[in-house]
């Protein structure tokens, strides 16, 4: 069991105790860079961005904190609000009329090279074709192991919701993983 | 997360074991995708990154709310009435000759003209914080960074605290001209009447907003008050308490707060500056 949690940390930022900033980052980089990582679909260099900058805006909200609101899902949510506002903004300055869907640099980065297997990257393609809303879903509570909880408080959606986005998001994989073979 | 706890997941999303079954093997493929991993240095140059944006942040913080009070309180110097600035350096300047030239043989410190000048006084500047000419229109009001109850405070702090400074000034002067008045005594004769009177003042301004409402109800107040004390033959209607009596001080603080804190509440919320300029 962790000695501190992740909500006595804020408190500790929230006093200025730079200690529990390490702490908090040292504990939740990994997750986060991970997160991040598959969100954006494999591009490694605007995940790590967007982590240092949920860290930040963290930092700019913690006034806002209130103890003992669950931290996790909140700097899951600045997270994933991060991601969403990258998109739209890369999206609106397109000049020309591609479809709105996330573009992904997976097949150009060495990490999605890494990838092994035809099999695999038929999969990572699928979620990559996913709707976000569903691609997020999946991704939190397959690869980051939230709770159903955890991501109905990180997606502020009722818990229905996000049990409903999961269903739809794996019966598409499926077919779309099907339909890659 | 082991490999069990991940089916049991599948199986409640997936709403049946055979379904889920057939979703295995796509999340075994998911859980192949491998995130890249930060090494500890790159941790360490996140949280360093991290910790000098904090520290950053905090010197901002206070430099930000201290330049930005200060700037609040030299915006309202432009905004209060010049008159009012005059009218209260005349009064006290007036208040202390007067009290220099007075015979104090039969007079205690709280009978002297400038304990009797310095509230009235304090009350007339207050009850002119508002004003047509004062405020601005309200859509800019509302579009400041402060709120209409910082301005205010900002306000009432900046023409009170000008009037302490005139009082103490003038109270210094006496105590030096004349050997038969102390500082202190003089001081706390006015100061706590002062406060209540200027708070009361505010109030009313604020509930009524109109300063000779305002100023008549503090110098009937006063004027009674006064007359009550100093010819203590005359029957007056109904008694008036003795504001200046050294048992009543502290509940002239108390007062004070209570009734500048309740027109702080009642002026600052928005609904009352739409009322008032509408």
């Amino acid at each position: 069991m962790a000695l501190f949690s992740d909500e006595q940390l804020a408190l500790g930022i929230q006093r200025g105790n730079t200690d529990d900033l390490t702490m908090l980052v040292e504990r939740h980089h990994a997750s986060l860079l991970g997160f991040l990582y598959r969100l954006t679909g494999g591009d490694r260099a605007l995940a790590e961005d967007l982590v240092q900058e949920t860290f930040l805006r963290l930092l700019g909200k913690i006034d806002s904190y209130r103890y003992p609101r669950p931290l996790k899902p909140w700097l899951y949510a600045i997270a994933v609000n991060l991601a969403r506002d990258h998109y739209k903004q890369a999206e609106y300055r397109r000049t020309d009329s591609l479809p709105a869907q996330f573009e992904i640099s997976m097949d150009r980065t060495p990490e999605t090279e890494l990838v092994a297997g035809d099999e695999r990257q038929q999969v990572v393609a699928a979620l990559k074709d996913l709707p976000a809303l569903q691609r997020e879903v999946i991704i939190l509570r397959f690869l980051q192991d939230l709770s159903l909880n955890e991501i109905s408080q990180t997606l502020r959606v009722p818990v229905g919701t996000v049990k409903s986005r999961l269903s739809l998001g794996l019966q598409r994989l499926k077919e779309r993983v099907r339909a890659k073979k | 997360m082991n490999d069990d706890e991940s089916f049991s997941h599948l199986n409640e999303e997936a709403g049946s074991s055979e379904e889920a079954d057939r979703l295995r093997p796509v999340i075994q493929t998911l859980w192949a995708w491998k995130a890249p991993v930060p090494t500890a240095l790159e941790t360490a140059r996140l949280a360093e990154v991290l910790r000098q944006a904090m520290q950053a942040r905090r010197r901002n913080s206070l430099f930000n709310r201290i330049r930005l009070g200060w700037a609040v309180i030299c915006s309202q110097l432009h905004v209060v009435q010049a008159e009012i600035w005059a009218a209260s350096f005349i009064v006290f300047s007036l208040g202390t000759l007067v009290t220099f030239g007075y015979s104090l043989s039969n007079a205690t410190n709280v009978t002297v003209p400038f304990v009797l000048i310095a509230p009235i006084a304090a009350a007339a500047g207050i009850a002119f914080l508002y004003g047509p000419s004062v405020d601005p229109a309200l859509e800019i009001e509302l579009a400041l960074p402060v709120s209409p109850r910082q301005v205010l405070v900002a306000r009432l702090a900046l023409v009170f605290g000008f009037d302490l400074v005139l009082g103490l000034l003038g109270s210094a002067a006496l105590s030096v001209l004349r050997v038969d008045v102390s500082f202190w005594p003089l001081v706390s004769a006015w100061l706590s009447p002062m406060a209540f009177l200027a708070s009361l003042a505010f109030l009313l301004i604020t509930l009524t907003l109109d300063s000779g409402v305002s100023i008549l109800v503090c110098l009937g107040l006063w004027t009674l008050e006064n007359l009550s004390r100093l010819f203590p033959t005359i029957h007056l209607l109904f008694s008036v308490p003795d504001l200046t009596a050294v048992a009543a001080r502290p509940w002239m603080w108390l007062l004070a707060v209570l009734l500048s804190a309740a027109a702080l509440w009642l002026g600052g919320g928005e609904e009352h500056w739409v009322r008032k300029l509408a």
